[in-house]
């Protein structure tokens, strides 16, 4: 009978800690998977900077390179894929094909040295420049909460329980090697 | 059987608990030591007395925060994204207001780099900043002029912030150096003084002793010296004079310099630092802004 007591008074005792640090490893979770979510807000403000600045600095240099279409069009596409996006993975994906027509449209105003004078368009190249640095800071801390997230999920004992909460493995936000090599246009 | 299967889920129970937390290696950038940071030594006193001046008179007339970090080089980094990370470390602007600013200058890489806290992103643009760096930084440092290229762009962008503020800045850096200011630091030092000193004159004073309620004296002894970075521990004895009661009660001394990213001293509000300016202002005594890579850059 007393050991029967005991046993009960053990299994109670496990249950309300197992309850509870279930309940904390859940919580903590929400709120890694959270911070993951308000990065990639600020990150997609970002982009949506970038997708607001080009029409500008388009029009600026078709002024001086009109016959540069191709990479205008290209620009365009990029561009459209990006509104179009939904998921995470194809704005990921719009986004790195926009850089890499961007960084053609830089070599090409390479060869125009009075558009590089204008001021209008150093102003714009300013902008662009600092919304690639603003994205490019955006995107490592997003990297970093993910990181985080991923790391927190996977290691044990927290990976026997996120899969059974619903919890997987976030993607990061890598840039391709072609867009990695944007040229950055230093004055 | 039975207790071993127990003892089995006790101890995976117990690590469930105990989950480490995720420890990421800190980041060794320099403290701040004001306004003005000239990790490279290349400026003299009175031009960093200068800067210093014109900075924190924009500080307390505005509230914000504006730095100037020298280095030899950003290495590991490339420039701008060293700025990022300091200005992340350094907190500059106000907490909440985001309203910092920091020039970097990069000897080696031979680039500036402004970075803007996301407070003042709409007062300085990108392009605002760039046409700064062109027209009053960039000509004085292919010169080699480096301390008045800070001066000239730091004010120029100061007079940006204040007519935004609506206020109007001395901003000519030789002036004003010693009466309103140095009133101020007096006073604030005086106040410092005064809340170090009021409440462990209280805490002496406060306790009877309550065996026979005659006064108790206080007795401070260091059990662990503070060092630099980590609080130390240190002990109050209290005894009684008339009949030998004592209590002991053990406190944490604070680290001597204050840790990065930390807000300024408890006690002192956010938009009391101003008050410092000129005197040079504690390690770590920005406000806890933030910025995300907005500003402009440029080499020479």
């Amino acid at each position: 009978m007393r050991n029967l007591l005991i046993v009960l008074g053990v299994i109670v005792l496990i249950l309300f800690v197992v309850g509870g640090s279930l309940a904390g490893t859940y919580n903590r979770l929400v709120g890694l998977n959270e911070a993951v979510q308000a990065q990639w807000a600020q990150v997609e403000n970002q982009l949506q900077r970038r997708w607001d600045l080009i029409p500008n600095l388009v029009e600026t240099v078709k002024g001086y390179a009109a016959h540069e279409q191709e990479v205008f069009i290209a620009i365009a596409e990029a561009r459209a894929k990006l509104a179009g996006g939904t998921t995470v993975q194809e704005k990921v994906e719009a986004a790195s094909q926009l850089e890499s027509a961007l960084a053609r449209l830089l070599v090409i105003v390479e060869n125009y040295p009075e558009l590089k004078a204008d001021k209008t368009f150093i102003r714009l190249q300013d902008e662009l420049t600092g919304t690639e640095n603003r994205l490019a800071t955006e995107r490592m801390r997003f990297n970093d909460k993910v990181q985080e997230f991923n790391v927190t999920i996977k290691r044990f004992p927290t990976v026997l329980l996120a899969r059974l909460l619903g919890f997987t493995e976030k993607t990061y936000f890598e840039i391709t090697d072609e867009a990695r090599q944007t040229p950055q246009v230093k004055f | 059987m039975k207790a071993r299967g127990l003892f089995a889920l006790f101890v995976s129970i117990v690590l469930l608990v105990l989950v480490p937390l995720t420890v990421y290696p800190a980041e060794l950038f320099p403290l701040p030591r004001g306004y003005a940071n000239d990790f490279a030594g290349i400026l003299n006193p009175d031009e960093v007395k200068a800067i210093e001046n014109m900075l924190s008179e924009l500080e307390r007339t505005t509230g914000v925060e504006f730095a100037v970090a020298i280095v030899d080089s950003s290495s590991p980094y490339d420039p701008k994204m060293y700025a990022v990370r300091l200005f992340e470390q350094w907190g500059i602007g106000k907490k909440g207001y985001d309203n910092g600013l920091l020039m970097l200058i990069s000897l080696q890489e031979r680039r500036v780099e402004v970075e803007v806290g996301y407070g003042l992103e709409p007062v300085l643009t990108d392009g605002m900043v760039g046409e700064i760096l062109d027209d009053h930084v960039i000509p004085h440092f292919a010169r080699g002029e480096f301390a008045q290229g800070i001066i000239a762009g730091l004010r120029q962008a100061a007079l940006i912030v204040a007519e935004k503020y609506d206020v109007k800045l001395e901003a000519i850096p030789e002036q004003r150096s010693t009466s309103p200011i140095g009133v101020l630091a007096l006073a604030g030092i005086l106040l410092v003084i005064l809340m170090l000193v009021l409440p462990r004159a209280l805490g002496r004073l406060a306790r009877k002793c309550p065996r026979c309620k005659a006064r108790m004296v206080a007795i401070d002894r260091v059990i662990v010296s503070a060092t630099a970075s980590t609080p130390g521990l240190a002990v109050r004895i209290y005894k009684c004079l008339k009949c030998g009661y004592t209590i002991e009660k053990q406190y944490r001394t604070s680290p001597l310099i204050a840790q990065p990213g930390s807000v300024s001293p408890k006690g002192l509000g956010p938009w009391f630092g101003g008050g410092f300016g000129g005197a040079g202002r504690p390690s770590g005594g920005f406000g806890g802004g933030r910025s995300g890579g907005g500003g402009a850059g440029r080499g020479w």
